[in-house]
């Protein structure tokens, strides 16, 4: 087990390297740079420019550009932003729990709603029950985030105004103002969650059901509930599990748009004011770092695989 | 096959006693019925096999008696296990009798095994569903299983998964998962046709050894005659649905009262000289969409007459333990000379 986790640890290397490149590279591709509002705007004298652009080393080749981002990068130095001339790692740092506690609720959320009704659905496909989850999983994935966000806030903040509709209050502070301020945004990320989650587990569910080894479970005179749980559930979680690991990487992405929609500073909108302002160090920055994060969930993914699989294992 | 007159003949109450075992499938529109008035009964100790090709409902009715079909079939009849209605049995109280009382092994070894856990957690988890007590204790049984349908090292194998054991090893772990709460009657549901020749008869003798130390009795479901030969004391053979012969084992072989069980003995391999082109019977088991009226088994039978096409014959008791389902059978001699 411990060398199969070294071994998928030492495949991300190569991984990494692929990525950062892909990560810088697409910033030379983007048109103009930040040198120009840097040097003072529409007045800026051509000369001034030309001297940012010599100080952010923006005239060098791309090669010695790389080698010198990468070189910082494996430290975790993704340099200082370009405004605020703090340091990325530490606003990354700064805004990443926040980030985190929106992420990982909406994934607890879609878990909570999505489990249930995959194992109600999967249990008894072309039942009244697997039709409905069916539906209402089919509107819920054509749903688009920051509409259902819009929604909820109108229902919830504006004609009823039971929750807040922005802003962030931390856990320490008050549990239950951090509870009333994130519940929108984790139903606005979570729904597209939940219902991927059910339908996912729904097919792989009815697909375990049918097999042969679930008449022996029901043969040998178990409850239904250990039929299901036991050995329904752990051979139709593989799927499910790749379904998580995507899901995380969605989450990450989706909290730029849900971030930006109730006023929370946290690392999606970090992102998304750093691309306004062509933030060049603060893009590569946080970029790497989510593809860094998706690469773990992914290695955890692997590594759950082979808990749940012995076959995994042997390979 | 040495005692053909089974242990405590006549006198006991059948062990199992099935009447009028009908199954009915919910189709799209139609109502499909795929076993018609089963009856067959069978002594605690004694094996029963159920013959019949494929599509004759043979599997349909020994997963009916455990409530083991879809939610879509309809069982109806009786099916009275040691003086239970196993029949519309409430879920919870049949739970008791499956793998308890009663245990079924299954047609395909290779997937009829969890592949997510331990040989030792499903053995153990048989054991502890209906008797209880310590995971140790358990296991301990569980080992004890193993060795007794024949796995060497049980202790060792106990901890490793399916994917580790070859179809053969997997059908004997089956055994002994389905023995472990030591059943009063065994269903074997076709246990050797996944296999290799050399294992299937390994397998064979291992549970004709077996039911000879446990005392256990046993449902052998086969298309496969050499194997009644070699392990029952009684052949129902169904055809289409229906049960149309119920012998003692000697008795069918030498002298079969159904045209289509005398037409099964003639087309098995030994029934012919070596060199001559082997028998069979013409034409194939109808769809149950597609049952003949009268006789079902008459538009295949060389002996049929006008009769057999008008009425559907009954089960008839001929007196001497034996029943068929042919108007004829009193007229026809269909002796198998060997």
């Amino acid at each position: 087990m411990l060398t199969f986790i070294i071994r998928r640890i030492a495949a991300l290397v190569p991984l990494l390297l692929i990525v950062s490149v892909i990560v810088f590279g697409l910033i030379v591709l983007v048109p103009g740079d930040a040198s120009t509002t840097l040097a003072g705007g529409d007045q800026a004298t051509p000369a001034r420019i030309l001297q940012v652009r010599h100080q952010l080393g923006l005239d060098r080749s791309f090669l010695s550009q790389y080698g010198r981002w990468a070189g910082h990068a494996i430290h975790l130095d993704f340099g200082r932003s370009l405004y605020s001339n703090q340091t990325i790692t530490s606003e990354i740092w700064q805004r990443f729990p926040i980030t985190l506690q929106i992420a990982g609720g909406a994934l607890f959320f879609g878990l909570l709603i999505g489990v249930p009704l995959g194992i109600i659905s999967g249990i008894r496909p072309r039942s009244v029950a697997d039709r409905a989850v069916v539906f209402g999983t089919s509107a819920a994935i054509a749903m688009p985030s920051f509409w259902l966000a819009l929604i909820l806030i109108l229902n919830f903040a504006v004609y009823r105004q039971i929750l807040p509709s922005r802003g962030f209050v931390n856990f320490s502070d008050s549990p239950y103002e951090w509870f009333r301020h994130l519940l929108l945004p984790w139903i606005a990320l979570g729904v597209l969650t939940a219902a991927t989650i059910a339908r996912q587990l729904r097919g792989a569910l009815a697909d375990v059901m049918a097999s042969d080894h679930i008449r022996t479970s029901r043969s040998k005179g178990l409850a239904p509930l250990k039929v299901v749980g036991k050995h329904g559930l752990k051979n139709a979680s593989a799927p499910v599990l790749t379904v998580v690991g995507l899901q995380v990487a969605y989450l990450v992405g989706g909290t730029v748009i849900v971030e930006s929609i109730f006023g929370i500073a946290g690392l999606g909108s970090y992102v998304l004011t750093a691309v306004t302002r062509d933030d060049l160090p603060a893009i590569q920055g946080s970029v790497m770092f989510i593809a860094l994060l998706t690469i773990i969930v992914n290695l955890l993914v692997d590594v759950s695989y082979a808990l749940l699989n012995p076959k995994v294992r042997v390979e | 096959m040495a005692s053909a007159a089974a242990p405590g003949s006549g006198v006991a109450r059948p062990l199992l006693e099935v009447t009028d075992l009908s199954v009915a499938f919910k189709g799209h529109k139609e109502i499909v019925t795929v076993v018609d008035h089963a009856s067959f009964s069978l002594r605690a100790g004694e094996t029963l096999g159920i013959v019949g090709e494929s599509g004759s409902g043979k599997t349909v009715s020994s997963l009916a008696l455990l409530g083991l079909l879809p939610a879509s079939a309809r069982v109806t009849g009786s099916a009275t296990f040691d003086g239970r209605q196993l029949v519309n049995m409430p879920a919870r109280k049949l739970r008791n009798v499956r793998g308890n009382d009663i245990s079924i092994i299954f047609q395909e070894p290779m997937t009829s095994l969890d592949p997510s856990f331990t040989v030792g957690n499903q053995l153990a988890e048989a054991y502890r569903n209906h008797r209880g007590g310590s995971k140790r204790a358990a296991t301990a049984r569980a080992a004890e299983m193993l060795r007794l349908v024949g796995i060497p090292e049980p202790q060792r194998r106990l901890g490793e998964y399916p994917h580790n054991f070859s179809g053969g090893m997997r059908q004997r772990v089956m055994i002994a998962m389905s023995l472990i709460c030591s059943p009063k009657l065994l269903i074997a549901d076709e246990p050797t046709t996944a296999l290799d020749v050399t294992i299937q008869s390994q397998i064979l003798e291992l549970l004709k050894s077996l039911q000879a130390e446990l005392g256990m009795a046993m449902i052998f479901v086969t298309h496969d005659l050499g194997v009644v030969a070699s392990v029952c004391d009684q052949v129902s053979v169904m055809y289409a649905g229906q049960v149309i012969e119920q012998s003692p084992i000697d008795d069918f072989f030498t002298r079969p009262l159904h045209p289509y069980s005398a037409g099964l003995l003639d087309s098995m391999p030994q029934s012919v000289a070596k060199g001559e082109r082997l028998r069979m019977i013409a034409g194939t088991v109808p769809p149950p969409s597609r049952i003949p009226v009268g006789c079902r088994f008459n538009p295949r039978c060389q002996y049929a007459v006008e009769a057999c096409v008008v009425t559907a014959p009954d089960l008839e008791a001929t007196g001497d333990g034996r029943e068929v389902r042919c108007i004829r059978h009193a007229e026809l001699s269909l002796e198998i000379s060997r």
